[in-house]
């Protein structure tokens, strides 16, 4: 009964429901981006023990966004939380140069298995307002996503979790590149 | 700074009795939870490198326990401590730890997943209530430590990320370990704001701290669980008052320690006031530490309030999560359950998680024996009170359809949703936040696969997920030998559920829970026993322990009611249930003869059933103080009968029916006259009644001219027609009077042929038989030494105070002095023949060379007089039991020759 009734609903108004998994690097702004999106305010910043997940609505779609702690000792759990993804948000913290290789490596181990193969790609380049950000397409470049990743959606934005600048142009292009059915 | 990896080289101080280890925790930014500590020396099988401490399993998953330590979302809540725990087995081959236990070889008592586990139950039962210096029983070996986990987050500006994530936790093989939460909490408090350079010297302080208590007489008092079960029967405020007298008199006495004592032998002050006791620091000097922690006590209640003691009230949360689980599990349509239950929380405190894992672990009569709890067809029950995803992988082998733990009982505390889309761990997850139950098999093969969820909507999935008619469940537990001749069963309400709702709508405490849990066990126990056999055995064989394990299964299986307490399934336990359950109904049912016109033979054949049964209750907690502890522990809890004899408790659904109304409609009075009215229903069904229904018999009379019993001593309820018809279908006493079959199964040392011929000329009359009236006073003088037996129990004598009625207290005393002067009597003939002879039969203390003699006893009442004072604990009751056994002889001999006049 619920569940016709909720489907008739989501026809009727369009409306759809979908698990966004946000994974990176530690420090790369995911949970502030989480809480921006979710609160349009910066949350006191803590690393994330485990995970975060928390309910965005954005244009009659529900983001249920899992944003989990990109620490090395729990990224080997992050194929945990790949059961029924949608969308993968990886973000980078465009100014931490040193550490981007690592970044791409995380990046495409999450993308070569079997279980992601099938979600979109959106890859925010984030912390832009920091003076020595690499540019999206920069960071886009050093990924190689248009060489290695031809059977699969993705787009590198830009943004900054602390202006919000980004974040939903991000979530639209999520919206507008995953099914509808 | 001396890290986990080479704190071998650190000195031990103190002993280690108290906490066995002290380990530390924190938040690295880059790396995620490390072990930081671990003193005086790594926790054996747990490796080092540099980044910190971990195990591997078998099967190559590595493990990190600082992921236990810092737990999911702990950032979330700085300034708020909270607390984990989690429990590590030690494999007894390679003597290290780990966090799934593993199989125990058959050498070990405690071990045996598929054989009889409770096969030596009774034996490990006897031998394991500790005595004199010896501070562990099986209940606390080493072999399984409990650790208590304290963390907080403290915002910190000096941190690149804001942040300090800290934790430390203790390692002890006590259950009772949630004593040492308020020291813990504030050593963490220390621990975090002291310089980087002390922290290790903290941990060490707190070790030493707590180690320089010596608290082995706690631990002595709670590891006599025989008596804590006694202990935790009572719920009567006075009777606790009592114990708890500010003298101390009773409860240095009952606990057996020095009521002057005023501190332990390391020097400490103690105080023991109100039930509780307070152990201070007084010896102990810290390094680093504040002094003001060291001035704060360790307190403890000496009653251990079940197998782990826990703060949560059961009430709430665990009584919600019974009410949703239990119809559940009576849809099941195979002979097992549930078997993997994972319970998360996102926004209680892991603390209240953990603990409501170990409450759902003491419902199942948790951690009683060793390390893991046998269950199901023996299969064991593990308990993971707080697990991360992290383990999922080795939770997944460790329980795979080819492991040694494949049909094990797990339950799963954690903080994380993302269990929810991992169904094959599970086949239940209890959303504890919402209280929403979720089955892995509704969903079919898209079971929680999101796109389904987010199909139904998130609430929609909710309420398909807990349909009650929407289940089918899978074929995951079908390899349990299941049947589904019982699904007409599965839509009832079962007693324990009916129960449940009363109890929440009562906001009873746990005292009050437990209690009734109990007697509803015993209710059930009670309506599992076969018809058909009255047997009056007073101790087990092999033969019969085999069964045991059987019968315990057949309860699990009929009821699948969750709550479960073990100990009442030791064979000679159901024999005193069993036996009490006839003493009640055939007292009953000699209340309800109709006088005069009853005959003699009636009346007799009747009050030999009271004999046969008195005498082996005497015989029984004679025998030892095990069974003495086990007699008064059911005396406790023996319910009113009223429900067994007015429902099939197998069948009936309780559903829509009023207890209270029909608990209110039969129920007269109590026995001592009073109207208990003023009583809800839980609180009348939790009534202690046994100890009564023991001393009803004293008011028995065969010279009035209406009733067979004083006017006051009338019995709780009058005949229904229920309890008639339960009489005849359970108990076929309506066989009684003419096959005399009590007799000829329960009298191994009388003559049933003789017996059967008994032809009174009296008959038709009530009064004026010799036979009635010898019989009536014999089985006064069983009673009353039966009584005194139970008196002399430590807190036997406040017991029978309390719960004896005011008639049958001043007839117990009466007879009593009568007793003492025929023993001084006794006493004074010269020595009598089985003080010589004692060497022709000597007794084992060994339970079976006991029940062996025990038969002999009863079979050759004649060399009764031969055993040695050895078989009993004081020589008082070897002469009331050289008594007894005499009187057992000389009332069979009597018996006979009396028959033989009456032909």
């Amino acid at each position: 009964m619920g569940n016709s009734i909720s489907k008739t609903l989501g026809k009727l108004f369009g409306s759809r429901e979908m698990k966004i998994l946000m994974l990176g690097l530690d420090n790369a702004g995911k949970t502030t981006i989480l809480y921006k999106l979710k609160l349009n305010k910066i949350k006191t910043s803590t690393p994330t023990v485990g995970f975060n997940v928390e309910t965005v609505s954005y244009k009659n779609v529900k983001f249920n966004m899992w944003d989990v702690g990109g620490q090395e000792r729990l990224r080997p759990l992050w194929r945990h939380y790949f059961p029924a993804t949608t969308a993968l948000i990886f973000v980078i913290d465009s100014s931490d140069t040193e550490r981007l290789n690592e970044a791409k490596e995380e990046l495409y181990s999450i993308i070569s298995e079997k279980e992601m193969e099938n979600v979109v790609l959106l890859v925010w380049a984030n912390k832009q307002d920091l003076k020595n950000a690499m540019k999206p397409q920069e960071i886009s470049d050093f990924l190689q996503l248009s060489e290695n990743l031809k059977n699969q959606l993705w787009c590198v934005i830009g943004s900054n979790a602390l202006s919000g600048q980004g974040l939903l142009e991000g979530l639209s292009w999520i919206s507008n590149n995953t099914s509808k059915k | 700074m001396i890290r986990s990896h080479n704190t071998r080289t650190l000195p031990i101080v103190h002993g280690d009795d108290n906490i066995k280890y002290v380990i530390s925790a924190e938040f690295d930014n880059k790396q995620g939870a490390i072990l930081k500590y671990q003193y005086p020396k790594c926790i054996p099988g747990f490796k080092t490198n540099t980044q910190g401490a971990y195990t591997t399993t078998e099967d190559g998953h590595i493990l990190n326990i600082a992921s236990l330590m810092i737990p999911d979302n702990v950032e979330r809540n700085p300034g708020k401590p909270d607390f984990t725990m989690f429990i590590l087995y030690r494999d007894t081959q390679t003597q290290e730890y780990k966090l799934f236990p593993t199989v125990e070889h058959p050498t070990n008592q405690s071990s045996n997943i598929n054989g009889d586990i409770l096969s030596e139950q009774d034996e490990i039962d006897a031998n394991s209530e500790i005595s004199g210096n010896s501070t562990l029983n099986m209940d606390e070996s080493d072999n399984t430590l409990y650790f208590l986990n304290v963390v907080n987050t403290v915002i910190d500006e000096s941190n690149e990320r804001g942040a300090s994530i800290q934790a430390i936790g203790m390692g002890t093989t006590m259950r009772n370990f949630l004593i040492y939460k308020p020291l813990i909490v504030m050593v963490l408090h220390y621990y975090m704001t002291y310089p980087k350079q002390d922290r290790l010297q903290v941990l060490i302080d707190f070790f030493v701290m707590i180690n320089s208590l010596d608290i082995s007489l706690l631990r002595t008092i709670h590891s006599r669980f025989r008596l804590q079960r006694i202990l935790q029967s009572v719920t009567d405020m006075d009777v606790l008052d009592t114990i708890f007298d500010p003298s101390m008199v009773n409860c240095s006495r009952i606990m057996k320690f020095d009521k002057n004592i005023k501190e332990d032998s390391f020097g400490n002050e103690l105080i023991i006031q109100n039930g509780k006791i307070a152990q201070y620091f007084t010896t102990f000097h810290p390094v680093v530490l504040s002094e003001f922690l060291s001035q704060l006590p360790l307190k403890a209640n000496l009653i251990k309030m079940g197998p782990i003691p826990l703060e949560l009230n059961y009430n709430n949360k665990v009584l919600k999560f019974l009410s949703l689980v239990i119809p559940e599990i009576n849809k099941l349509e195979t002979t097992s359950f549930v078997r993997k239950l994972v319970i998360n929380s996102t926004y209680y405190s892991k603390d209240l998680i953990s603990q409501f894992v170990l409450s759902l672990s003491n419902l199942l009569g948790g951690h009683s024996h060793g390390n893991s709890v046998p269950y199901f067809k023996g299969h064991p029950v593990l308990f993971f009170p707080y697990m991360d995803i992290s383990m999922v992988d080795a939770l997944r082998s460790h329980i795979e359809p080819e492991s040694d733990f494949a049909k094990s009982f797990v339950i799963i505390g954690t903080a994380n949703p993302i269990f929810k889309f991992q169904p094959d761990i599970w086949d239940f997850y209890y959303d504890l936040d919402n209280e929403l139950l979720y089955n892995s098999d509704q969903a079919g093969q898209e079971k929680l696969t999101l796109k389904q969820e987010l199909k139904n909507g998130t609430s929609s999935f909710k309420k398909l997920l807990v349909n009650p008619h929407s289940t089918t469940f899978s074929a995951i537990l079908n390899n349990l030998d299941g049947d589904s001749s019982d699904l007409h069963f599965k839509n009832k309400t079962g007693l324990t559920l009916k129960f449940v709702q009363y109890l929440q709508d009562g906001m009873h405490n746990n005292e009050t829970i437990m209690s009734a849990f109990r007697r509803i066990c015993i209710l059930q126990i009670i309506a599992l026993l076969p018809s058909d056999n009255n047997k009056i055995k007073p101790f087990t064989s092999k033969k019969d322990s085999n069964n045991e394990l059987s019968f315990k299964d057949e309860y699990i299986h009929n009821y699948r009611d969750f709550v479960f307490f073990p100990h009442y399934f030791q064979y000679s336990n159901i024999q005193i249930i069993k036996q009490m359950n006839t003493l009640v109904l055939t007292l009953d049912n000699l209340k309800s003869l109709d006088l005069p016109v009853t005959s003699t033979e009636k009346i007799y054949s009747e009050i030999s059933i009271i004999y046969e049964i008195i005498k082996n209750f005497f015989i029984t907690v004679c025998a030892n103080k095990q069974n003495l502890d086990h007699f008064i522990d059911i005396l406790l809890n023996f319910p009113d009968l009223q429900l067994s004899t007015t429902f099939n408790l197998r069948t009936q659904d309780f559903n829509r029916l009023d207890l209270e109304k029909i608990y209110k409609s039969n129920k007269q009075t109590n026995y001592d006259g009073n109207s208990n009215e003023s009583l809800g229903f839980v609180d009348n069904f939790i009534k202690v009644n046994g100890f009564e229904y023991i001393a009803t018999f004293l008011s028995f009379s065969i010279n009035n001219t209406n009733t067979l019993f004083s006017p006051s001593l009338h019995l709780k309820y009058k005949s229904t027609i229920g309890r008639s018809r339960s009489l005849k279908n359970i108990f076929s006493l309506n066989q009684i009077t003419s096959s005399n079959s009590h007799l000829d199964h329960s009298s191994p040392g009388g003559s049933p042929k003789k017996r059967n011929t008994i032809s009174n000329p009296n008959k038709n009359v009530v009064g004026g038989s010799i036979v009635l009236e010898k019989r009536i006073a014999k089985i006064k003088r069983v009673i009353t030494k039966l009584l005194i037996k139970i008196e002399r129990h430590p807190i036997g004598t406040i017991l029978l105070e309390k719960y004896l009625s005011k008639q049958s207290s001043a007839l117990f005393t009466s007879l009593k002095g009568g007793i003492s002067k025929s023993r001084a009597m006794m006493f004074e003939k010269p020595p009598s023949k089985f003080n010589s002879r004692h060497v022709t039969l000597p007794v084992s203390h060994s339970r079976k060379t006991l029940s062996k003699d025990i038969n002999t006893i009863v079979e050759h009442p004649d060399v009764s007089q031969d055993f040695s004072n050895d078989t009993f604990d004081d020589s008082v009751n070897i002469s009331m039991e050289t008594d007894i056994f005499r009187t057992i002889s000389n009332d069979n001999k009597q018996d006979s020759e009396i028959f033989y006049d009456a032909q």
